[in-house]
């Protein structure tokens, strides 16, 4: 339905986007990952074309819309709603009236208009705000406005240019729950840009992560997580990642074998330690530990120090890649 | 008490400003505002983004902004004559005073409008909005600074007024220098400094309330 095909954008000689294609299927929920400056937002905003590409194509229900006229871009884009990490309601409008206002080219009936913003408002929970001014709401309440808001003309698609990176953890979550409501009561295609793993793991199901506008990986988060190049980011909000700051105080010699595990959904409840204690003979140290629910999917990890002879480490660490469980040795100069 | 016995020219002179002031200000500031907005959307970047036209307006604009007013009337004589028959008295006056009102106002309006935040520019074209809705959002959401521009630009029109008495228009302007000035009455000239004062602060009272009750932050 949607479909990017060989985009380059670059700003005064510098490339953000860099021969991306990219293809949306409808009703999935997407997120669009990387470090700041590896292009997201530019990639996005090619999408409803806030920023004209400057070679490749937008195709959007079969049709090149890159070089559409004013008024046909304007349906597409009543096509493909968005918000923003800033929120940008209308200052001077209520709540009820920021909703009201994007509804004037869809519909014409006040009767309807009034329904559907109330029924908006229903849906976001913020009908019993309908008439205050958005500086007397919080930044969680003002995304739910700016969230009515974009779905007031009816789109198939919402793009989120980090809609929750100016909320407080509670907020974050009560955001992304709506959004997957909607994904699933609408059939929704929501495309989320998000530099937070929180995100992610709580509501992507397809990752494209950019580096240097190019796409690095694009699937789900196991491609992710197994493509070194893009572990230590999915890893990111991890305890594991405390390892590094940690390690001096843990009283570690520079001889010492420490891996990390990383093991997934039914690995997790595996008693893998036990039999590499019993059955190979090797002494376990468990140092940091950490699970996370992927999408649903539970994630885990482990960092423990391994003495035993040389032989035996090699065989437990085959028996351990043979249960789907990666290890890796950490460096620990 | 002088300022008593020439109370008739002194509410005359008032009234000659207040029409000066008046017409002036409704035709200058209508095309200011249609210029100020033309300029902040042709802009390069902009949504009607026209580099051609911008340059011209940009252009003009400075011209006319550039030139001190005395000079103004001076330069626009033969325009003024044009454009309502005369280039002295009120009618003469109010040609020169819009015409020096519409680029200041223009100015004052694009760069409150360039101060609203790009971000909620985008929401609107995101939301499919037309040009038209687009610069709708750009002066409902800009409504307290333009208020607070406009009324800048009234007491400043009320400034330039008082100079208009060089082309014969009257107003409270050459009633202060006709009688307190060159025949040293010094009631009337404190009477009209304390009108002006007055009229001024009320003038700004009113930008200030109705601003302050088009803000909704
Ligand atoms: N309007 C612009 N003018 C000039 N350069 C730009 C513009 N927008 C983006 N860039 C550049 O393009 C590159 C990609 O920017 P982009 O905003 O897409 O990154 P991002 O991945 O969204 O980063 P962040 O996580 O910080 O938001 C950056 O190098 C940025 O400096
Ligand atoms: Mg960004």
């Amino acid at each position: 339905m949607l479909e990017i095909r060989s985009l380059s954008k670059s700003f005064g000689g510098k490339t953000a986007l860099e021969n991306i294609d990219i293809e949306f299927v409808t009703g999935r929920i997407y997120g669009v990952v990387g470090y700041s400056g590896a292009g997201k937002s530019t990639l996005v905003r090619c999408l409803n074309l806030l920023e004209k590409p400057d070679t490749g194509q937008v195709i959007y229900n079969g049709e090149n819309i890159v070089n559409f006229d004013n008024a046909r871009l304007q349906s597409v884009r009543r096509d493909m709603a968005m918000i923003f990490q800033h929120f940008n309601l209308f200052n001077a409008k209520t709540v009820y009236q920021n909703v009201e206002t994007a509804m004037a080219n869809t519909t014409r009936d006040k009767q309807a208009t009034k329904a559907k913003v109330l029924e908006l408002l229903e849906q976001v929970g913020m009908l019993e705000y309908q008439d205050q001014y958005p500086s007397r709401l919080s930044g969680g309440q003002k995304q739910r406005v700016a969230i009515a808001r974009a779905l007031a003309t009816n789109p198939k698609i919402l793009l989120c240019d980090e809609a929750t990176s100016a909320l407080d953890p509670k907020s974050t979550h009560e955001i992304l729950d709506l959004l997957k409501r909607l994904n699933v009561e609408l059939g929704l295609t929501i495309i989320v840009i998000t530099h937070e793993m929180n995100v992610v793991k709580e509501i992507c199901q397809q990752i494209i992560f950019l580096e240097k506008g190019k796409v690095v990986v694009q699937g789900g988060l196991v491609d992710l997580l197994n493509n070194p190049k893009t572990r230590s980011f999915i890893n990111s909000d991890s305890n594991l990642e405390k390892f590094d700051q940690i390690k001096d105080q843990l009283g570690l010699f520079s001889d010492d074998l420490v891996y990390e595990f990383t093991f997934k959904d039914k690995a997790v409840n595996a008693p893998y330690i036990n039999t590499l204690i019993r059955d190979y003979d090797l002494d376990i140290t468990i140092l940091l530990g950490d699970i996370k629910l992927f999408n649903g999917v539970p994630f885990g990890g482990l960092i423990v120090k391994v003495a035993g002879t040389n032989q035996n480490i090699e065989a437990g660490l085959a028996y351990l890649e043979s249960q789907g469980i990666h290890s890796e040795r950490k460096v620990l100069t | 008490m002088n300022i008593i016995t020439l109370w008739p020219d002194f509410l005359k002179s008032i009234i000659e400003t207040i029409t000066m002031v008046g017409i002036s200000s409704l035709i200058g500031l209508a095309i200011g505002l249609v210029i100020g907005v033309t300029l902040v959307v042709t802009k390069p970047g902009a949504i009607m983004e026209n580099p051609w036209l911008y340059f011209v307006i940009d252009k003009v604009t400075n011209f006319f902004r550039s030139i001190p007013f005395i000079i103004l009337l001076a330069l626009l004589i033969p325009l003024t004559r044009l454009i309502v028959g005369s280039a002295i008295g009120v009618k003469g006056a109010i040609v020169p005073l819009t015409f020096s009102v519409i680029p200041f106002y223009a100015r004052q309006v694009e760069s409150v409008l360039e101060s609203l935040n790009k971000g909620v520019v985008e929401a609107a074209i995101s939301l499919g909005f037309t040009n038209f809705q687009i610069i709708r959002v750009y002066l409902g959401e800009s409504l307290p600074g333009i208020i607070l521009a406009t009324t800048i630009t009234i007491i400043s029109l009320i400034g330039l007024s008082t100079m208009a008495g060089a082309v014969g228009a009257g107003g409270i302007g050459d009633f202060t220098i006709r009688y307190g000035y060159q025949r040293s009455l010094e009631d009337v000239t404190i009477v009209c400094v304390l009108f002006l004062v007055v009229f001024i602060s009320l003038i700004q009272k009113i930008g200030d309330l109705l601003a302050k009750r088009a803000s909704k932050t």
